[in-house]
């Protein structure tokens, strides 16, 4: 048997436990369906330098720079959606039906995922830029 | 081996596809080229100059058949290095009809990326690519993106770009074909003083007869070979074969 204190103490523990796992799960589902978005964007900006990328390999450049450019633009994209999602949350968390307190730890550790995501969806461009043909850099 | 050979083929033999689609491009094609030398190729379209140019820059390996590119050689029926991107960022500039540049990043970090590949410092890339800027009267645009300058600005600038890492061997596809008469006289007297400064071979590729007289000598693609053609306007050519 629990005292009513205890049973309080149970209850709210419950609550707090499951809205804290809820509020996990969207975020983890937001954060996977953001890599998803950069990574098809980072794909479709690749594609488009194709051309200037067989240009870079037939000139001689290595592949590994070619690679940095990509993570870097990449990373550049994470970091300013980041940015602008915290801007806008820090806008108008005031009016969400439910209070919530946005912390700085979270924000870091939100961060950390950002950068680790981004290099994640970068994954997709670099591997079109190591199949890229110098050749086709002059064909047509 | 002499001194003063820039590129040396030996029976180079290029085919493409196979059952129904297989064709022979080149065949047999052996020929010798000097530093200081600036080439005309010429040969209808669909000749092969593009492919035959592509083989001695390491981009387009051939059938079969030997290359020197200065004392070293590079092919030997395969390529003698798993690292052709090496020599081409080593030793080889590259021009094309377009000018090809980088349009995402500004007209000096668009010269200083090979340097920077070649691990050069880049003070000294940067001086570099500053000085060849001067030389082709492009000072001022440093800064500038490609989309924000004139064709016969790129290209220049595009020049300068094969000429950063001072490269022994330019090859060049059609480099004037997208400009005027001027221009194009303008760029081919250009190359023929770099060669002739730098100590450099260049082979253009030209379907403009009007800029024979400024080479030293015309190669041709012929029956799926090369051969030379005899030009007797030239007052400084000295080497013949
Ligand atoms: N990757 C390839 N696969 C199959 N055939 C090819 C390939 N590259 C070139 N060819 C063929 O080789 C021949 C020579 O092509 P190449 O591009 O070297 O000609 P070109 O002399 O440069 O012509 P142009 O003056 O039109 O540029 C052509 O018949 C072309 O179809
Ligand atoms: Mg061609």
């Amino acid at each position: 048997m629990y005292t009513k204190e205890q049973q309080r103490a149970v209850l709210t523990e419950y609550v707090v436990e499951k809205a804290s796992k809820q509020i996990g799960m969207f975020t983890a589902i937001l954060v996977i369906v953001a890599t998803i978005i950069i990574s098809l964007i980072i794909y479709t900006m690749t594609l488009e330098k194709m051309k200037e990328i067989s240009i870079m390999k037939l000139m001689g450049i290595p592949n590994s720079m070619i690679v940095r450019m990509i993570v870097e633009e990449t990373l550049l994209l994470g970091i300013l959606a980041f940015l602008f999602g915290n801007l806008f949350s820090h806008l108008i968390y005031s009016r969400f039906p439910k209070r919530v307190v946005l912390e700085i730890p979270d924000a870091w550790m939100l961060f950390a995922v950002v950068v680790v995501a981004s290099i994640a969806a970068s994954f997709v461009g670099v591997k079109k830029v190591i199949s890229a043909d110098p050749a086709a850099a002059i064909g047509g | 081996m002499e001194e003063g050979i820039a590129i040396r083929a030996e029976n180079i033999c290029k085919s493409f596809g196979e059952g129904d689609s297989y064709i022979e491009v080149i065949k047999n094609a052996s020929f010798t080229i000097h530093k200081g030398e600036l080439i005309a190729l010429i040969a209808p379209s669909g000749g092969g100059k593009t492919t035959l140019l592509m083989m001695i820059g390491c981009v387009e390996e051939p059938s079969s058949g030997k290359i020197w590119l200065g004392d070293k050689q590079v092919f030997a029926d395969k390529w003698l290095t798993r690292e052709t991107r090496k020599i081409r960022r080593e030793k080889i500039g590259f021009i094309f009809q377009a000018h090809y540049l980088i349009p995402f990043l500004n007209i000096i970090d668009n010269l200083t990326l090979l340097p920077q590949a070649n691990k050069t410092d880049d003070k000294t890339a940067r001086a570099k690519a500053r000085e060849l800027l001067k030389y082709f009267d492009i000072a001022e645009k440093e800064k500038a993106m490609p989309s924000q300058l004139s064709g016969g600005q790129n290209q220049r600038v595009a020049i300068a770009r094969a000429l950063v890492n001072e490269p022994q061997i330019i090859l060049a596809d059609e480099p004037t074909a997208a400009l005027d008469m001027q221009r194009s006289v303008d760029v081919v007297k250009m190359l023929k003083q770099i060669a002739l400064e730098q100590k450099v071979a260049i082979i253009m590729v030209t379907h403009d007869e009007r800029m024979l007289p400024y080479c030293d000598r015309i190669m041709k693609i012929e029956d799926k070979t090369t051969i030379f053609e005899e030009q007797q306007l030239q007052k400084n050519s000295t080497h013949s074969d």
